[in-house]
């Protein structure tokens, strides 16, 4: 019998011409062009760095993408075992398989999570989440909730952007991974909504004068209890317009530095 | 005459992208926000100007006939994609409703604003106090007004 996978069903939803030649007639299939091969290249890497919302998940993407068997019993047994993140969980009921991108437990909440290269939600998403709710609930396996995640190429652009600047400090401080949380002096919002007036730049903002580390084990309370506050204090009192200036907001930056910088990593002050 | 309180409430993330602000308002008006938490919120939050509450202490609040919470606007929100595993080490994700509501300088309030020293500060009553306490407010800095 002929498996049905979900795109298979999809493209068959495109095109049904598409379809009979899929199941009947491979052979007449064209080569898959370079256009086609960038796209499917670009939604592995969308799928990529959608992990990153989701970190240090197990991934049961088969190693030969013929044989979906070993996805699906490993699927099985990550979630018996309560394994919490999945990535590419496979599930499979009456000769229909899908791939699901991230399955995510939360709060003894299964979620079902799709991942799509989009700004918008479409009309094929849908049918592609329905076709995977299907086989999930006929194995066993129904999610408690079911999302769509759609990433933009903004998304992309600021992955890349983050891992450059955040690299770079480490870099420059010798400080390895997973030590310090790298917060911005200025507070990205200042450039990106709050201050729209003083034109303050991206590179500006990402530059390594403007870059704070400050170690895991205190972040929370350092800078989310009282950094945070104090900033929120001084947007109250500073408001963008005609008396708000750059320097005020460097000013700001340098009395925190003064306050906290002993506490970060390498130390300011 | 009854007990008030001082909270100066958590600040669980910054304006993100999708946030409509009109800077030719002084306080800055916000007519959409988009939150991008860096760690779960607390049930009443602050991203300035305006102040944050769950749906369900709102609906509280609301269902106890306390006064003080205006115009209740549906914010949007994300996380932080750089920081928020890192910080929220339990996975835990918002994934409740949260609304921003216009909180005025009226003492006579349940929730009312109050300036001390220049800083502006959330003052509730002692039976908002009592509401607030059964929801979450950890990251709250708390004080009884003098």
């Amino acid at each position: 019998m002929t498996q049905l996978s979900k795109s298979r069903f999809i493209s068959g939803i495109q095109c049904e011409k598409n379809f009979y030649f899929d199941v009947h007639r491979q052979d007449l299939k064209p080569l898959i062009s370079d256009r086609q091969q960038a796209l499917f290249d670009s939604g592995h890497t969308i799928g990529l760095l959608a992990r990153q919302v989701f970190p240090n998940g197990k991934d049961a993407s088969p190693e030969n993408y013929a044989d979906f068997s070993g996805s699906i019993i490993n699927t099985r047994i990550w979630i018996q075992d309560d394994v919490q993140t999945i990535y590419e969980a496979v599930f499979s009921s009456q000769g229909v398989f899908a791939a699901l991108d991230i399955m995510h437990i939360v709060d003894g909440q299964r979620w079902a999570i799709e991942v799509k290269g989009s700004t918008e939600v479409k009309p094929y998403h849908v049918a592609d989440a329905s076709l995977q709710y299907w086989v999930m609930n006929q194995s066993g396996f129904t999610p408690d909730k079911f999302f769509i995640m759609l990433l933009t190429a903004k998304f992309g652009a600021h992955f890349a952007t983050f891992n450059t600047y955040n690299e770079n400090f480490r870099k420059k401080f010798g400080i390895p991974t997973g030590q310090v949380v790298v917060h911005h002096a200025v507070e990205k919002q200042s450039w990106e909504k709050r201050y729209k007036s003083l034109g303050l730049t991206e590179s500006e903002m990402n530059s390594l004068e403007n870059l704070r580390g400050i170690p895991q084990d205190i972040n929370s309370e350092v800078h989310l209890k009282a950094i945070r506050k104090r900033w929120n204090d001084f947007y109250d009192a500073n408001p963008d317009g005609p008396n708000m200036s750059k320097q005020k907001l460097l000013n700001f930056a340098k009395q925190i530095d003064n306050e906290f910088g002993h506490l970060f990593l390498p130390p300011i002050r | 005459m009854n007990t008030k309180f001082i909270l100066n409430v958590d600040v669980p993330g910054e304006m993100g992208g999708n946030t409509i602000i009109d800077n030719r308002f002084n306080p800055n008006k916000v007519y959409h926000l988009h939150l991008v938490f860096d760690q779960y919120p607390d049930d009443i939050f602050k991203c300035s100007p305006v102040y944050i509450v769950s749906e369900s202490l709102y609906n509280s609040v609301i269902d106890l006939g306390l006064s003080g919470l205006h115009n209740a606007r549906l914010i949007s929100y994300s996380l932080n994609d750089n920081h928020y595993q890192t910080i929220q080490h339990d996975g835990k994700i918002p994934t409740q409703n949260y609304f921003m509501v216009d909180i005025n300088e009226n003492g006579e309030e349940d929730f009312s604003l109050i300036r001390i020293n220049d800083l502006i500060r959330l003052c509730v009553s002692d039976r908002a106090f009592r509401l607030l306490s059964s929801f979450n407010i950890d990251n709250a800095d708390i004080s009884e007004l003098k």
